[in-house]
């Protein structure tokens, strides 16, 4: 039932909180309050439990399931289970939304019940993304998540142009719904075709059938989709106009829990069931998470004075390095990626609150205006800094963890995707001869957000003020104190005790790679997987060998 | 050889210690405070002491005591170790948190907490007026925690976790000290510099791990031959241990403040002095000591670790030039400091990690006392930092001045304090060891000629030996300026006594920087056996070619070799010695004619050589100016003055021609000031050039029973006029025994025996012998001759001499 509670609580709560009348003021922030902190307990409990070193089944990895028959014909089902993955991004979503709620309860947020519920909604949404089995559901889960979070924006953002950029983010993630929804049904009729069965359960889709044909083609979709959700560049456009412009909490749960559970459409769905694909194209994916990080660290560094924006594409940095993490397939890079993601998310949303209560306590602030701000809100700015070592990846703190396994798990597996994707057909291991630049280019690139971050908290907190003696605002406390204390308080402490949590996410981590190779020496042959393109690519290169009977491409006969 | 020892509440003090008073400070009271602090440290480096006298010393005895067979044979050498269990662990990689105190950590260990103490009981005196005094004090615990996390660490990632935590908490505290703009933006880039740091060591990390599968000190002894095997090659066939090499010396690089990212270490001088003294004395040391934790990595590369060595080389000279054109005080403080770090950087670089670690000593030791001096100067001025408003401080602080001199002194090199220890060693090292094989390994990117080998070998020599001298003439330039010259408003001038804890402190740290030479070579080499652990796996492999001179001196027969071996880097000090005090004294002599020394000042030849690096370099004039002056000059004195020293053999009128020198250059210097000092510098780089052109540079033997190995170092070979040769006579007949520059002889029977080494030089055809008196001893149990015979070369690429050589000839 943990599942089905995760999921519950925080409808219940959201429901309860929009049927109440629109007078009771503190009975709302109970209410949510109470619904959130639930959750983040009953997530909190959930990796506790998570203690069994060996899942139940082979192909499940999972422990505590839930279910329900949906749609028999078309085999759909409300499958929920709890994993290592899921338990940590439940973790993760419990906290940043309680945070998050928290802030939103404070007397001076705009449209308060709205955003409550909107952010009760979304953690429903993303807990169901996080926990479903079933491709569906999961999808279905994910658009729960990430709509409340458009409309608020929209209603409650901070100035005209939040209309917009709500806007463009709903048309982003609508066209991203599609595109993944079009390769769940390519993998389901792929399962049809091999086993006269219709289902969208992933573990079904896994054992079912090997990988279908033209799966490069299927991957695409499902990679372009899941690049939008997660904001990878070249699809990432959308999200810093709306951090900028969304209400400090919303931002806070956007930015901290609902982009990140996008990576579950990779880790349950993409990798697993489409590991030739991957591994063909992981090189082009490994280029285009080196440019994402590259960029956004070239446009952190030039909105350090924006620490809005500054903050938005530091976090498509860190999604840029998680994936190219979890692209290794490597037992190091799968469980530093989802550490990165639980680091990032954490310290990304204590940042967050902390702008909050700068907007709060001094409208118009700017780094460096007024300056100095470590005297007057030393909470604020010890938290916010706390945040920020995580962020950028200090030692003693859970970024540091994430980025080491990140870096040592990719570091040689880029190597093994050379010979394998060569194996396959691909080109691109022609083109770059040595894989493991790829990981230095990466270390290089990741230099300038923490530069910037630093950069940019130093002249908020730390430079000489202009605050004159009668203007000192008053430091963090109540639930904008709990609500940034929440994380740091786990960036902190999963920074010590990493292995807290690795040892509950190994077992999964170990049985997706275990699974993967299985499926890929499966459905490894050129002539089963990759049809038209290994076809095109053999037949190609014997026209160009000298002495080549085949006919020219114009003259060929059908 | 190791023992279980709780070694994880050294590091782990501090560090708790700063996180309390960073986050209860402002509810402690200062007495409270000042205690905590000062008490973590205390306790911590009373845990090393114990570790030491209780834990290691005992190892070590025992290890001394064995025999050389089992010292050999032994995996490891006396070590304290503290598991505390798996930190970061998925599948099969797990990272340990490990603490191992060998030799050579614990002396660091002792030697930071002594710094942080000396730092807390200095902060006590200054922070008493500041608002945020808590976290300047929390600060200093934090870094010297996380230091010593580094130092302690048993593997690369807790390693590199102590190394960013140490940039950060250096960078915190640079920005705590003091709410200026000044200090915000130093601690900016401190951080950025710290970061470029970090990034290295980790590139460099992920190398090792990658090709060693291991990032454990221990295990990597074992596997790091796979860093340099054939079959790993890498970007344009580069070995992997060359791009690990370079990534841990450009991280060393950075973290030791070196040119161009010396601005991090320059800019730390802006808050009070404690920023100055942890950014000098703390954090920028442990540049250093990476490259000596990591020289079971680094010594496989030495083509790398001479690219090292050159830029700490060249580093080294301009930073020495722009301290010189510095006029805050604490901030040319910081430029030498860095200065120094260089050359140590350059002794590690060549290979002599026992001398750069000793080196790192006396610079730690010696810049925090100056810093501190310059502090309390700066203090009881009421904040004055420039030198132009400072003078004839002497007189109502005699025990400051004394204490900056002696400090001064000891880092400048004067005989015979650590300095002159401790740099004569590195330059020596230098030239002697490792230059002819590092270029012949530079096979893969370039075939160098005998003539490239002794330019570089000659370059970096000279780079150093400039950088040294011009770093004594900052030293004493400040002392003269601060201490004796006369102010230009001596109204403002109020000097006053320091408190006595702070004085106490200055001295001990000042006598200690100048006193632990002469305790190094006796005392601490023999209970630390340091030179055994730096130096095993690099002393089995190239010990053949050159016996160590530093141990030499115990065994009572090799005296005529260390005065030989070492006359050269003595005069050559002593040379850098006199044109700093000469130039020193142009200072001293404004006291009195204040106009005369204006005018000398206003010209300044440093300020016009960090002019032309920081602003012109590359123009038209620049080029003229080179090419027709200083080239001419220098190519005419060094031909006339190398040819005639050259005649002389050893040279041994040296001493009296520089004294003419100095002399002449001091008379000339009073009437025209430009061209004197021009002329000063000229001459400089010409007897340095005479003194390193000599055909013997470097004699050394190397005996285990009966059996020696013997090896003079000469000086290059011209390409036309054909190789040196060297003849040996081994048993003082009057006739000559053996040829070659390295030669293997057993003699008879125990006793002494003379012998005498003739070298012929053909482009001066001159042939210059030496005579030296050896004890040939019975032999020791347990060590083959055949060992010795033919000993395992540091790469297949370079062959060992052997009877095929042409008699006379050096390879």
């Amino acid at each position: 039932m943990m599942p089905l509670a995760l999921v519950g609580l925080p409808l219940v709560a959201a429901a309860v909180l929009w049927l109440m009348p629109s007078h009771r003021g503190l009975a709302f922030r109970r209410v949510a309050s109470a619904g959130a902190g639930a959750t983040f307990l009953m997530a909190l409990a959930a990796v506790v439990r998570l203690k069994s070193p060996q899942p139940p089944s082979p192909h499940t990895f999972s422990w505590s399931h839930l279910n329900l028959e949906w749609v028999p014909s078309m085999g759909l089902s409300f499958h929920l289970a709890l994993d290592g993955l899921a338990s940590v991004l439940c973790l993760l979503a419990g906290t940043v939304f309680l945070a998050s709620v928290l802030s939103a309860c404070q007397p001076r947020t705009r449209n308060r019940r709205a955003q409550l519920t909107a952010l009760l909604v979304s953690e429903a949404g993303a807990m169901c993304a996080v926990l479903a089995q079933d491709a569906v559901v999961c999808l279905l889960g994910w658009i729960t998540a990430w709509v409340p979070m458009a409309a608020i924006t929209a209603i409650c953002g901070q100035d005209r142009q939040a209309f917009e950029a709500s806007r463009r983010m709903a048309l982003h993630l609508l066209v991203a719904s599609f595109l993944i929804l079009g390769s769940i049904a390519a993998l389901a009729a792929n399962h049809w075709y091999a086993t006269g069965l219709w289902s969208f359960d992933v573990t079904r889709l896994f054992s079912g059938a090997p990988e279908p044909s033209g799966s490069i083609w299927i991957m695409t979709a499902l990679f372009l989709g899941a690049a939008s959700a997660v904001t990878l560049f070249p699809a990432h456009t959308w999200l810093p106009p709306v951090l900028s412009r969304a209400p400090g909490p919303v931002a806070a749960a956007l930015s901290g829990a609902v982009v990140k559970v996008g990576f579950v459409f990779f880790l349950r769905i993409g990798l697993p069931l489409l590991p030739v694909a991957h591994q063909t194209a992981a090189w082009y994916l490994a280029i285009l998470c080196l440019l994402g990080i590259a960029h956004a660290g070239m446009l952190a560094w030039t909105y350090r004075q924006d620490l809005r924006t500054l903050m938005a594409y530091s976090t498509i940095g860190l999604h840029g390095l998680a994936l190219y993490g979890l692209l290794s397939l490597d037992l190091r890079g799968i469980s530093g990626a989802v550490f990165l993601l639980l680091a990032g998310g954490l310290a990304s949303s204590a940042i967050w609150l902390g702008i909050t209560g700068l907007d709060e306590r001094l409208p118009g602030w700017k780094p460096g205006q007024p300056g100095g701000l470590v005297r007057p809100l030393p909470k604020l700015a010890g938290l916010s800094m706390v945040a920020t070592a995580c962020l950028v990846g200090v030692p003693g703190f859970a970024g540091f963890v994430g980025q080491i396994l990140v870096y040592t798990g990719a570091f040689d597996a880029y190597a093994t995707f050379a010979q394998k994707s060569a194996n396959v057909g691909a080109a691109a291991p022609l083109l770059l001869a040595h894989p493991k630049l790829f990981t230095l280019v990466a270390v290089i690139s990741g230099l300038a957000i923490p530069a910037a971050l630093l950069v940019s908290l130093h002249q908020i907190f730390l430079t000489p003020t202009t605050l004159r003696t009668g203007q000192q605002p008053a430091d963090a406390g109540g639930q904008l104190l709990v609500g940034m204390l929440v994380p740091a308080v786990f960036c902190l402490v999963l920074g010590w005790m990493p292995n807290w949590l690795l040892s509950r996410m190994d077992p999964f981590s170990r049985r997706t790679v275990a699974n993967i190779a299985a499926k890929y020496s499966r459905s490894a042959t050129p002539e089963a997987t990759h049809r038209p393109l290994a076809a095109w690519l053999r037949q190609e290169a014997q026209q160009r060998r000298p002495g080549s009977t085949q006919p020219a491409r114009g003259r060929r006969t059908p | 050889m190791s023992r279980s020892f709780p070694l994880y509440w050294i590091a782990f003090l501090p560090l708790l210690s700063g996180f309390i008073l960073l986050l209860s400070g402002p509810r402690m009271r200062r007495a409270t405070a000042h205690l905590l602090a000062l008490g973590a440290l205390a306790a911590s480096a009373a845990l090393a002491a114990w570790a030491l006298i209780d834990g290691l010393l005992p190892l070590v005895q025992k290890w001394n005591g064995l025999p050389e067979f089992l010292k050999s044979a032994a995996r490891n050498h006396p070590r304290l170790v503290d598991d505390l269990g798996a930190w970061i662990q998925t599948g099969s990689f797990a990272v340990r948190v490990r603490f191992v105190a060998d030799s050579l950590a614990l002396c660091t260990t002792l030697l930071t907490l002594t710094i942080g103490l000396a730092i807390q009981t200095f902060a006590r005196v200054l922070l008493h007026q500041k608002e945020l005094w808590w976290k300047n004090l929390g600060a200093v615990n934090l870094t010297t925690g996380a230091v010593l996390t580094f130092v302690l660490a048993d593997n690369m990632i807790l390693g590199l976790a102590g190394w960013v935590l140490a940039g950060v908490c250096g960078s915190l505290a640079v920005g705590l000290d003091g709410p200026s703009a000044e200090a915000s933006r130093a601690a900016r880039t401190a951080w950025l510099v710290a970061r470029l740091s970090d990034m290295m060591l980790l590139l460099a990390l992920l190398v090792v791990l990658s090709y060693c599968r291991t990032l454990t000190y221990d295990e990597l002894t074992r596997s790091v031959h796979l860093l340099s095997s054939p079959k790993n090659r890498w970007i344009l066939g580069l070995k992997p241990v060359y791009i690990a090499t370079a990534l841990l010396g450009g991280a060393a690089l950075c973290r030791a403040g070196q040119f161009p990212l010396h601005l991090w270490l320059a800019e730390s001088s802006a808050g009070s002095g404690l920023s100055s003294v942890l950014a000098s004395s703390i954090v920028a040391p442990t540049g250093v000591y990476l490259l000596l934790k990591h020289s079971v990595v680094i010594q496989r590369s030495p083509a790398a670790l001479l690219a090292v060595a050159s830029v700490a080389a060249v580093s080294a000279l301009l930073l020495a030039l722009a301290a010189c054109a510095q006029n805050h005080l604490r901030r040319a403080i910081t430029y030498l400091a860095a200065c120094q770090l260089g050359i140590a950087l350059v002794a590690a670089g060549t290979g002599n990690f026992t001398g750069s670690f000793f080196h790192m000593a006396v610079i730690v030791l010696s810049s925090t006392a100056l810093i501190m001096t310059a502090t309390a100067v700066e203090r009881s001025l009421k904040g004055q930092q420039d030198l132009r408003e400072m003078g004839s401080m002497l007189r109502t602080m005699p025990v400051t001045g004394g204490t900056f001199l002696l400090s001064a002194l000891t880092l400048a090199g004067f005989i015979p304090l650590s300095g002159w220890r401790s740099t004569g060693d590195v330059l020596q090292r230098a030239l002697t060891h490792i230059f002819p094989q590092s270029l012949a390994r530079m096979h893969t990117l370039m075939r160098p000629t005998p003539a490239v080998t002794a330019a570089f070998s000659w370059a970096l020599f000279f780079v150093c030996g400039f950088a040294a001298a011009v770093c004594a003439f900052g030293l004493l330039r400040l002392f003269f300026r601060v201490f004796t010259a006369s102010p230009d408003q001596p109204s403002e001038l109020k000097g006053k006594r320091l408190p006595a804890v702070l004085a106490a402190t200055m001295v001990v740290v000042s006598v200690t920087a100048a006193a632990c030479g002469i305790l190094w070579e006796g005392t601490l080499t023999r209970w630390f056996d340091l030179d055994a652990f730096l130096t095993s796996s690099f002393k089995g492999q190239i010990h053949w070619i050159v016996r160590d001179g530093w141990r030499a001196l115990g065994t009572g027969d090799l005296v005529h070799l260390k005065s030989t071996a070492r006359l050269m880097v003595t005069l050559l000090h002593q040379a850098g010695l006199l044109l700093a005090a000469f130039l020193a004294a142009f200072f001293f002599f404004g006291r009195v004619r204040r106009v005369t020394a204006g005018r000398i000042i206003s010209f300044r030849p440093y300020r016009w050589f960090y002019r032309l690096l920081y602003r012109e370099l590359g123009a038209g004039v620049t080029l003229r100016f080179f090419s027709e002056r200083i080239l001419t000059g220098l190519s005419w004195i060094e031909r006339s003055v190398t040819e005639r020293l050259m005649a002389d053999g050893l040279m041994t009128r040296l001493p009296v021609r520089i004294v003419q020198a100095a002399g002449w250059i001091s008379a000339r210097a009073q009437m025209w000031n430009r061209k004197a000092f021009i002329a000063a510098a000229v001459t400089t780089l010409a007897l340095l050039a005479a003194m390193a052109g000599r055909p013997i540079q470097a004699v050394s033997v190397h005996t285990e029973g009966l059996a020696a190995v013997l090896h003079v170092g000469t000086g290059p070979a011209g390409r036309s006029a054909g190789p040196i040769q060297v003849r040996w006579d081994l048993d003082g007949d009057g006739r000559w025994d053996r040829s070659g520059a390295t030669v293997f002889h057993e003699f008879p029977k125990a006793g002494p025996y003379e012998i005498t080494v003739e070298v012929y030089d053909p482009r001066f055809k001159t042939r210059t012998r030496l005579t030296r008196r050896i004890r040939a001893e019975s032999r020791r149990p347990g060590r083959d001759p055949a060992r010795l015979r033919r000993p395992r070369p540091l790469d297949p690429s370079v062959r060992p001499p052997d009877e095929s050589t042409p008699p006379g000839v050096v390879r």
